[in-house]
């Protein structure tokens, strides 16, 4: 078994790469980004920003929330695009909000069956609003980080 | 025959915008939906453009749309689980015409139509006289569409 591996595919690379989406413009992560994916190794990246989002998550609603909270939560995201907001779908983020916290009620038969544009979409737009919330300074967000690759190591 | 909006179809709608319950049921259970679903449908779709129409006419806000769809539904969860907030939020721009209708099955559109109509009527908290004038309003949107059909 590999290094990687007991990471659960997360790499200090890919670590990297999620770092620079997060605090850089598109120019400079946009060809780290091609090169993680070329070289084939964006399966990490994937668990990695799927680990990040839960951290977010959590550290947002649990461990007591409502589900009208959530919705509440969506919404405000969502109207921040105004006449764009229909491009979110509010019931997936909804329900991917609903997974990071383990709601056992989530129809996660139905969120499965979301096509990845859509879930990818849901995904960012509530990722940008939780990070937005949490206003992380430089060692919070390494700590961020760091929690988010032990997760990622845990399989979420 | 053209179908048109009875008295009774009135009262019932009346008796539910006002918190009657017992009584939208006992009105509602005598319709003949054969022969009368088309107007009382009428009726609904009606009643949710004139709510609409009056909460967004003159402020067109997108995100006040939003939010709302998300505050009528965060008032139940069952209820949440039923209605898709963005086909509620396009009926509703829709209803303004800032949107093409959604692609949505008739008895989907009917039941966001039915529950945002009363959610906006009930927020308005109109007296007798207030609610009276919105009916007449709606019975007459509705009947002028049935003609037309």
């Amino acid at each position: 078994m590999t290094r990687d591996q007991v990471n659960g595919g997360v790499t200090d690379e890919h670590v990297a790469v999620f770092r620079s989406y997060l605090v850089d413009e598109p120019e400079v992560w946009l060809p780290l980004h091609k090169e993680m994916v070329e070289s084939g190794c964006s399966a990490g990246n994937d668990r990695l920003a799927w680990a990040a989002f839960v951290t977010l998550v959590r550290g947002k609603f649990a461990p007591i929330y409502s589900l009208g909270e959530v919705i509440r939560y969506v919404a405000h995201a969502r109207s921040a695009l105004e006449d764009q907001a229909h491009m979110v779908n509010a019931r997936v983020a909804e329900g991917l909000i609903r997974r990071a916290l383990g709601d056992d009620s989530l129809d996660a038969e139905a969120l499965d069956m979301v096509d990845d544009e859509t879930r990818a979409c849901a995904q960012i737009l509530m990722m940008l609003a939780l990070l937005a919330d949490a206003d992380f300074d430089d060692s919070a967000l390494e700590e961020f980080l760091n929690s988010a690759r032990e997760l990622a190591a845990q399989g979420s | 025959m053209t179908a048109s909006v009875s008295d009774q179809m009135v009262a019932a709608l009346r008796a539910y915008l006002s918190g009657n319950r017992a009584e939208y049921d006992r009105l509602f259970d005598q319709f003949d939906m054969k022969a009368e679903g088309l107007a009382w449908s009428a009726l609904i779709a009606a009643g949710f453009f004139e709510a609409v129409d009056r909460r967004w006419a003159n402020d067109r806000d997108s995100a006040d749309i939003v939010e709302y769809v998300a505050s009528v539904r965060a008032k139940d969860p069952e209820l949440s689980e039923q209605i898709e907030p963005n086909v509620a939020e396009q009926l509703i721009l829709h209803a303004l015409g800032k949107s093409e209708a959604p692609d949505v099955d008739d008895s989907d559109r009917y039941a966001i139509q039915f529950l945002f109509m009363a959610a906006l009527i009930v927020d308005e908290r109109l007296d007798g006289a207030g609610l009276d004038k919105f009916l007449a309003a709606v019975r007459e949107l509705a009947d002028d569409v049935l003609k037309q059909q």
